[in-house]
């Protein structure tokens, strides 16, 4: 069993998980008052499947900041970034240094004549993990939040979809064509423009995914707005159970799309029955443990039968023959001679741009031709 | 083993596959000295400092194909760093002689820790002995990264050494992590032992993504002088690091700080390449190994048969360059450093007549990047110089517009240039001149030129490509508008692009907003790392 030291720190840290949050909403800059390596990492996973979407900056925190404090650094990092951005908001996101220092950071922002708003979120990274990091800022974008001037129809918001999670741009196009027609996403909060983010207050429910469920409750008690927590939408069960819930909770039926979509889906997948057959039994692990990897796992344990190790067994105790994580656990797939399926943040080995995801009914049948290719391609018995 | 010509092209196309973000920040040292202990087998570093350095650290852009998956992190939080983290540092160390039983373990503070001026030493002195692993810990130099200053020194060393190298090697980049990582190497692993006469330490940083098979021909070519390798450092295993003073001599490409602190402590000199382009072609080639012979006072054994094996190479290589001397070419770069040698290979290593040198020298990047007006004026003169010594007839334009290129490429066969163009030479093919080194080898070199003759008449023309298109804005059709594009204000037009190696700008894909920010990112660091007084 791996230490819970060991666990935590393959997990990140407050300021990558604030990062993430940040870097979602589209339009936004971001600058990281901290040392440059802060900022080198988060775009470093950024930047495979996103090389156009450059908006961040370091204050680069010197020796001589260590002594004098880094408030110059700040302000005038914030000064620049305030002209050279083509941004709606710009996120001020402090690392370890600035606050060790215990630098007055509102104080700062105070002197700086903003015209666009500014949102500190104090990240330092010995101060939390990347859930308490994303869980801030998320807060932080809720507090500049607008009241709503009226409640939009049935629009929902979709809370706890984040721009560098890998697949997200194929997940959101399959979220809304679950939701079908009668039901628009006014918001994926915060995978979103900041201008639909400061509307996302007129929805009529907050969708909130599992593991966020504090936003979902920060959003009703700021705004009224009542919200449902589902499972990530995956697997036929899942995305029905997905769409179905939040339809209900609008007090409609489920659209007839539901049924089209999945019709689609089981049709595909008589296709490839005979490898489905094959996943019964199978042990599978993942090693991240986020919302994302629970829905998955959901699936390929209930609608896949495979067994899905439990979780915080190293995958290497066991008798997986596929790894569910990120690409960090490509050296551990590696060492074992098992595939990886990349699920998980960070990303940095393959690239996404296609509008090919794992969420929605479609996505199921894209994750069932990943695993079955994926098992086909391994090198196994290669030397005769 | 023997590296082949399928080895050297995965070294140029199996890495650096991610778009770098040298132009918008650098990563501070601690990556510098995580590659440096990832390079060695059997040993593992420890991060020591917040869970977020020992996440995103392992991943290092040096070698993005093979993340130091190993990497381990004491996972500091603010308790631990008001009382100094020794207990996490102990803790992690134990942890992971336990789970893994690694030969060494290196400690890498981060920025936090060094805030707190912990006493790593101390830890790893209680803990030596008692743990059946080599412990060490990196002191650190500077806090964070090397300071601006000192990257414009080192810019300005390295364009006063431009036609020849210094044989001291640079000025040294004070808190560059690999050094840090190579001086604790040096101080707590490496033993002295009597010097191996005609053996050599090799040095593996620094020598571009072909590296590996310039390394591997480097060997083969020192076998020939019979002259042994003592150690790849740090790529070996930590016996090998142990080992390391055994050897008569260092050779290494850059950062040298390490070997000249080395040599102070062990007596071992070293001799600094400067680059691998300073010994291109057979002259450079023997040139090298005379040097490297004449440095470990090696001389005699070998050295006459150097001579008659460059004869037998340009033999070798006479028929590929005569078919290559058949087509006209434009040098299209703006790596305004490496014109001359560029000169040099295309003119007389590959025998490519060149009819235009086109370099993009914008002030606001010369400014950037620490070249005062009196380096850009040698600059130039060691581009004429270049011309001149290799018999070129090529004009040289300096920041040429679009339309000059645009004319010019009509007259040539092939344009030479990086990825990405200021200009669509529709007509002319395109021959991508990128990171690749030429081999230090007399086979390696045929090999090259061979390659290149093979392929270039199968070169497409630029008239379809799709990274082109990419330069421009998006219309509402989902067509790109060659009429379209935005102007960074950084970087006027043919001003030049570090990362791509063509002038102009824009150079990289993406929509008007994308280009705006991505520029304001690049000022950003200017701002901020370079001009910040």
């Amino acid at each position: 069993m791996a230490s819970p030291e060991r666990l935590e720190s393959s997990c990140g840290c407050r300021l990558f998980g604030a990062y993430r949050s940040a870097i979602s909403v589209q339009d936004a800059a971001l600058l990281i008052h901290s040392t440059p390596g802060c900022n080198w990492g988060t775009l470093a996973f950024h930047l495979p499947s996103r090389a156009n979407d450059i908006r961040q900056a370091s204050s680069v925190l010197h020796e001589a900041d260590i002594v004098f404090g880094g408030m110059d650094a700040l302000e005038k990092g914030l000064g620049h970034a305030l002209e050279l951005y083509d941004a709606a908001a710009i996120f001020v996101l402090s690392g370890c240094v600035p606050e060790m220092m215990g630098d007055d950071l509102q104080a700062a922002l105070r002197r700086c004549p903003a015209t666009k708003p500014v949102i500190l979120v104090q990240s330092a990274g010995f101060k939390g993990d990347m859930r308490s990091g994303m869980l801030d800022a998320l807060r932080a974008l809720i507090r500049v939040m607008p009241a709503p001037d009226a409640v939009r129809g049935s629009a929902v918001n979709i809370v706890g979809c984040f721009k560098d999670d890998f697949q997200s741009d194929a997940d959101l196009h399959a979220i809304r064509r679950l939701l079908g027609p009668d039901i628009p996403v006014q918001a994926f909060i915060p995978h979103d423009t900041f201008s639909r983010l400061m509307a996302a207050p007129g929805a009529a429910l907050n969708v909130v995914l599992a593991g966020f469920e504090e936003i979902g409750a920060l959003l009703a008690d700021r705004f009224g707005t009542p919200f449902v927590v589902v499972q990530h939408p995956y697997g036929l069960e899942g995305s029905r159970a997905f769409a179905t819930t939040v339809a209900e909770a609008l007090g409609q039926a489920p659209g007839p799309h539901l049924l089209r979509q999945e019709a689609r889906a089981m049709s595909r997948l008589k296709q490839a029955s005979g490898h489905i057959q094959k996943f019964y039994g199978m042990p599978v692990a993942f090693s991240g443990d986020g919302a994302r990897e629970i829905a998955l796992g959901l699936f390929l344990q209930r609608e896949l039968g495979m067994e899905v190790e439990a979780a915080g067994r190293k995958p290497e105790d066991g008798r997986s023959v596929m790894l569910f994580g990120s690409s960090f656990d490509r050296g551990l797939a590696e060492q074992l001679g098992i595939p990886l399926i990349r699920v998980s943040y960070p990303v940095f080995d393959a690239i996404h741009i296609s509008d090919q995801g794992y969420a929605g009914f479609e996505g199921a049948v894209n994750l069932v031709e990943t695993i079955v290719n994926a098992l086909m391609s391994t090198p196994y018995r290669r030397d005769r | 083993m023997t590296m082949g010509p399928r080895d050297y092209q995965k070294a140029r196309f199996y890495t650096g596959l991610n778009p770098g973000a040298h132009e918008v920040g650098i990563s501070g040292k601690v990556a510098g000295s995580i590659y440096a202990i990832g390079e060695i087998q059997d040993a593992i570093p420890i991060i020591h400092g917040p869970a977020g350095c020992g996440f995103h650290y392992r991943y290092n852009c040096q070698r993005d194909y093979l993340p130091v998956y190993e990497a381990r992190c004491s996972n500091l939080k603010e308790r631990d760093l008001i009382l100094g983290g020794a207990g996490k540092l102990r803790a992690a160390i134990l942890d992971t002689v336990a789970t893994a039983a690694p030969a060494m373990i290196v400690i890498v503070p981060s920025t936090s820790i060094d805030m707190v001026q912990a006493d790593l030493d101390a830890v790893v002195g209680e803990l030596r002995g008692k743990v059946p692993t080599r412990l060490v810990a990196i002191r650190s130099e500077t806090f964070s990264h090397p300071d601006k200053r000192d990257r414009k020194g080192d810019a300005a060393h390295r364009v006063a050494h431009l036609m020849v190298p210094d044989p001291g090697g640079d000025a040294g980049l004070r808190g560059c992590g690999f050094g840090e990582a190579m001086k604790a190497m040096v101080d707590q692993v490496m033993e002295a032992r009597p010097a191996q006469p005609r053996t050599v330490n090799l040095c593996s940083l620094a020598w571009g993504a072909t590296g590996p098979a310039l390394i591997d021909g480097m060997t083969r070519e020192l076998a020939a002088l019979d002259i042994g390798i003592n150690a790849v450092l740090p790529h070996g295993r930590t016996r090998d690091i142990v080992a390391a003073p055994g050897a008569g001599l260092n050779l290494l490409c850059r950062r040298v700080a390490w070997a000249r602190y080395m040599q102070g402590r062990f007596g071992t000199p070293y001799f600094a390449l400067g680059a691998p382009h300073f010994w291109q072609g057979e002259a450079g080639i023997e040139r090298l190994y005379r040097a490297i012979a004449g440095a470990l006072g090696a001389e005699g054994r070998g050295l006459d048969a150097l001579a008659d094996r460059g004869a037998e190479a340009t033999d070798g290589l006479r028929p590929d360059r005569a078919y290559l001397s058949g087509f006209r070419y434009a040098l299209v770069s703006s790596d305004y450093r490496a014109i001359p040698f560029l000169v040099e290979k295309y003119e007389r290593v590959f025998a490519m007549p060149l009819s235009h040198v086109c370099v993009a020298m914008a002030p606001e990047v010369l400014d950037a990047e620490g070249i005062t007006p009196d380096l850009a004026g040698i600059l130039v003169d060691a581009m004429r110089i270049a011309l001149e010594k290799a018999g070129s007839r090529a004009r040289l334009l300096i920041n040429p517009g679009a339309a000059t290129l645009q004319a010019m490429a009509a007259e040539v066969d092939f344009v030479i240039g990086g990825e990405e163009l200021p200009f669509r030479p529709a007509e002319a093919r395109f021959i991508r001149d990128a990171r690749n080194q030429l081999p230090l080898d007399f086979a390696g070199l045929r090999m090259a030129v061979a390659h290149l003759a093979e392929g270039i008449s199968a070169l497409p023309r630029r008239e379809y490509l799709i990274t082109d298109r990419l330069r421009q804005p998006i219309t509402q059709a989902g067509m790109t508008d060659p009429e379209g594009g935005t102007a960074c204000a950084r970087r006027p037009a043919g001003a030049p692009s570090r990362a791509t190696g063509a002038p102009g700008c824009p150079d990289r894909p993406g929509p008007p907003s994308d280009e705006t920010n991505r520029c304001g990112s690049m000022k950003m660091w200017d701002e901020m790392w370079t001009r910040r007084r």
